[in-house]
C-alpha cells in the first residue's frame, strides 16, 4: 500500500468515525481564542463559531477551564439537549476539544442507575418486611405465651374447683346412702309419717343418681387437669385382664338393659393370664368407650371385642348408633366438645381423656364412623404376660431359689394379711415392726427384697432407707404406703427405693412389682 | 372367676372384720377429741389413725372405708375441721355398718 492510498484510507476511516460518533470539534490557542471549529457543532445546538473569537463566549462548559490540562468532562447536555462527552486534548500550540454524541452511554447509565435505584428500593422493602415479620413473630410468641398461661390458669381453676366439689359430693352420696338404708329399715307404711310423703325414696334415688353423675363429671375434670399438666402416672402391675373386661361388662349391662340395646362381649382372653398394665386406667378407658357407645345408641347393639396376639391386647368397641359425620370426627377428640345431641352430652372430656390414657399406656385410639352406620373405636396396648400357673419364684428375672422378702410394717392387720398371702405363693417372709428392726435384720440376713412401710414408730421407712444407703446395703426396697401424695413418692424414690406401691395392694401387685424390680 | 381363699386368709379377714367396732370407737374418740379441743387441737393423731385405716381397710376389701379415710386425711392436711368431723361421723357409721 503506497502513501497515497494510505492517506485516502485514513481519510475514509476518519469520515466513517466522524459520522458514526457524530464527532464535532474545535481548536483554541492557549488564550482561548478560536483557531478552528467543525461545522457540525450546530447539530448540537451551538451557534456558528468565528475564528479569533473567545471560546468562552460560545461554549459555556469551557468557562474557567485550563487550556494546558488534558481532561475528560463528565457527560453533559448540549444546548439542543443531546448528551455529549467532551475530551480536552492540549498540545504545545493549542487545545483541541472533541465532542461526541453520548446518547447511548447516557441511556445505559440511566438504565443502570434505574436498576440500582430499583434494587435499593427492593432492599429497603425487604428490610421493612423483615422488621414487620419480626414484629409479627414477637407478637405471635407473646400471644402464644398468653394463651398457654390462660390455658394453664383454666386447668388450674378447673382442678381446684373440681377438688373442692369432690369432697362434699362424697359426703352427699355417703349421707344419702345412710338415709336410704335407715328408710329401708322402717316399714313402708311408716315412711310417709317420717319423711312427709310416699315419694321420698324416689327423691333420694334421684339425689343419689344426680350426685353420682356429678361426681363422675368432677372426676373427668380432675383427670383432664392432671393429663394437661402431665400429672397422671401410669402404674402397670400384674393384672388379670379377663377380670377387667368382665367387670366392665357387668357394670354397663344394667345401662344397656334400660334401653333397647344389646351389649355383647366377645372376650377371647386366657383365663389365667396376667398382663402387666395399669388395670384401673384400662378399666376407665373401657368404661368411657363402652359407656359412650351405649349412651349414644338407642336401638341395636354394642359389641366389645378383646383378644391377645402375643403380648399385644386388641380392643374394639363397635356400635350400631347414629354414627358421626366426617366434619364432627375431626372435632370429637377436642376437649369439651359436645355433639349436637345435647341431651346425651356430659363434660365432653371422656374421649379426650381416653385417647390420652391409651397413648400413655403405649397405644393409639382409632375411630371409624359414618353417619347412619354406627361407630368403631379400637386400640392396641402392649401387654407383657405373666401366668398364674407358674410358681411365683420362677417369674422372669426372679431367682430360682425361693424368694425371700423382709416385710417392715407396724400395722399388724396389714402385716398378717400380706405375710399370709405371700407365704401361700411360696415366698419366704420375715417381718419386723419398724425401720430400725429392718436395718438390723438386713445386717444379719440376706433378702431378695424389702417391703417397707413409711409411717412406723422408732424409725420411719424414710430413715431406714437413708440408713441402708449410708451402710451401702443394696437390697432392693419397695415402699408400700397408704400415701398417694406425689411428694411422698418422690422422697422415697430420691432415697433409693426401687418401687412404690400405694395401699391397698394385693398379692399380685406385690409379685408384679417384685418381678419388675428383680428383672 | 371364683377366687379361692384359704382358711388362713379367711381367718385373718374375719379377725379384721371383728375389729371394725373397735375402729369405730377409735374414730368416735377422735371426734370427741377434735370437738372438745378448740383451737389448740392437734390433727396429727387423727391423721395417723386415718392413714392406717386407709391402708388396712382397702387391703381387706372395704374400699368405701379406705376411700373415705383418704378423703378425711385430706381434710386433716387442709385443716377443714367441720368437714373432717362430718367425714369422721360418716366413717364411724360405715365401720359400724360393716361390723
Amino acid at each position: 500500500m503506497n502513501n497515497t492510498v494510505d492517506v485516502i484510507v485514513q481519510q475514509k476511516i476518519n469520515e466513517q468515525l466522524f459520522q458514526k460518533l457524530e464527532l464535532a470539534y474545535f481548536c483554541v490557542d492557549h488564550s482561548m481564542r478560536v483557531k478552528d471549529a467543525s461545522d457540525n457543532l450546530i447539530d448540537y445546538g451551538y451557534e456558528p463559531i468565528r475564528p479569533g473569537s473567545d471560546i468562552e463566549d460560545h461554549i459555556d462548559f469551557m468557562i474557567g477551564l485550563d487550556s494546558h490540562t488534558e481532561l475528560d468532562l463528565p457527560i453533559v447536555a448540549s444546548p439542543s439537549g443531546i448528551p455529549i462527552s467532551v475530551s480536552l486534548l492540549p498540545s504545545e500550540n493549542q487545545l483541541t476539544v472533541l465532542i461526541v454524541n453520548a446518547s447511548t452511554q447516557a441511556d445505559q447509565r440511566q438504565l443502570l442507575q434505574q436498576k440500582a435505584n430499583e434494587n435499593e428500593l427492593l432492599v429497603f422493602q425487604q428490610k421493612k418486611l423483615m422488621v414487620q415479620l419480626e414484629q409479627a413473630s414477637l407478637e405471635l410468641e407473646k400471644k402464644n405465651m398468653q394463651l398457654e398461661e390462660a390455658s394453664r390458669l383454666q386447668t388450674s381453676f378447673l382442678s381446684g374447683v373440681s377438688h373442692e366439689f369432690r369432697t362434699p359430693l362424697t359426703s352427699i352420696i355417703g349421707y344419702t346412702n345412710l338415709v336410704k338404708q335407715d328408710l329401708q329399715k322402717v316399714s313402708q307404711e311408716l315412711v310417709p309419717r317420717i319423711v312427709g310423703n310416699d315419694d321420698s325414696p324416689n327423691y333420694l334415688r334421684a339425689v343419689q343418681r344426680s350426685s353420682k353423675h356429678l361426681l363422675s363429671l368432677v372426676e373427668n375434670l380432675l383427670d383432664h387437669g392432671k393429663l394437661d399438666s402431665n400429672e397422671i402416672v401410669i402404674r402397670p402391675k400384674a393384672t388379670n385382664i379377663l377380670e377387667v373386661f368382665e367387670d366392665v361388662e357387668l357394670l354397663l349391662k344394667p345401662l344397656s338393659n334400660t334401653k333397647q340395646v344389646e351389649l355383647r362381649a366377645n372376650i377371647d382372653l386366657p383365663p389365667k393370664a396376667l398382663a402387666v398394665l395399669d388395670d384401673s386406667r384400662l378399666r376407665q378407658c373401657l368404661i368411657n368407650l363402652v359407656g359412650n357407645a351405649v349412651k349414644f345408641t338407642d336401638i341395636g347393639s354394642v359389641t366389645l371385642d378383646a383378644s391377645l396376639t402375643g403380648e399385644v391386647l386388641h380392643v374394639t368397641v363397635e356400635d350400631t348408633g347414629p354414627g358421626i359425620s366426617q366434619q364432627d370426627l375431626e372435632k370429637i377428640r377436642l376437649p369439651f366438645w359436645q355433639g349436637s345431641d345435647t341431651g346425651k352430652a356430659g363434660t365432653g372430656l371422656g374421649l379426650t381423656i381416653t385417647e390420652r390414657l391409651v397413648e400413655l399406656m403405649g397405644g393409639e385410639l382409632l375411630i371409624k364412623s359414618e353417619l347412619g352406620k354406627g361407630t368403631v373405636v379400637e386400640f392396641e396396648l402392649p401387654a407383657p404376660l405373666v401366668y398364674l400357673d407358674e410358681p411365683a419364684n420362677s417369674l422372669e428375672g426372679i431367682p430360682v431359689k425361693p424368694l425371700r422378702i423382709l416385710l417392715a410394717e407396724d400395722d399388724t392387720d396389714i402385716a398378717d394379711l400380706v405375710c399370709m398371702m405371700l407365704i401361700e405363693r411360696g415366698i419366704e417372709v420375715d417381718r419386723v415392726e419398724n425401720g430400725a428392726l429392718a436395718v438390723e435384720a438386713l445386717k444379719k440376713g440376706r433378702y431378695d427384697l424389702v417391703l417397707m412401710d413409711i409411717h412406723m414408730p422408732i424409725m420411719t421407712g424414710y430413715d431406714a432407707l437413708a440408713e441402708l444407703n449410708a451402710r451401702g446395703d443394696t437390697t432392693p426396697v419397695v415402699v408400700m404406703s397408704a400415701s398417694a401424695v406425689d411428694a411422698d413418692k418422690a422422697k422415697a424414690i430420691e432415697l433409693g427405693c426401687r418401687g412404690y406401691l400405694v395401699k391397698p395392694v394385693d398379692v399380685d401387685d406385690i409379685i408384679g412389682m417384685a418381678g419388675q424390680v428383680l428383672s | 372367676m371364683q377366687e379361692f381363699i384359704s382358711p388362713q386368709i379367711t381367718a385373718i379377714r374375719e379377725r379384721y372384720k371383728a375389729s371394725l367396732p373397735d375402729k369405730a370407737v377409735m374414730i368416735e374418740e377422735q371426734i370427741e377429741i377434735l370437738s372438745s379441743a378448740g383451737a389448740a387441737r392437734d390433727l396429727s393423731a387423727t391423721h395417723e389413725v386415718l392413714h392406717k385405716l386407709a391402708g388396712s381397710a382397702g387391703m381387706y376389701g372395704y374400699d368405701d372405708i379406705s376411700a373415705l379415710s383418704r378423703t378425711a386425711m385430706a381434710c386433716t392436711v387442709e385443716k377443714k375441721i367441720d368437714l373432717l368431723l362430718a367425714q369422721l361421723a360418716e366413717l364411724k357409721s360405715l365401720l359400724e355398718q360393716h361390723a
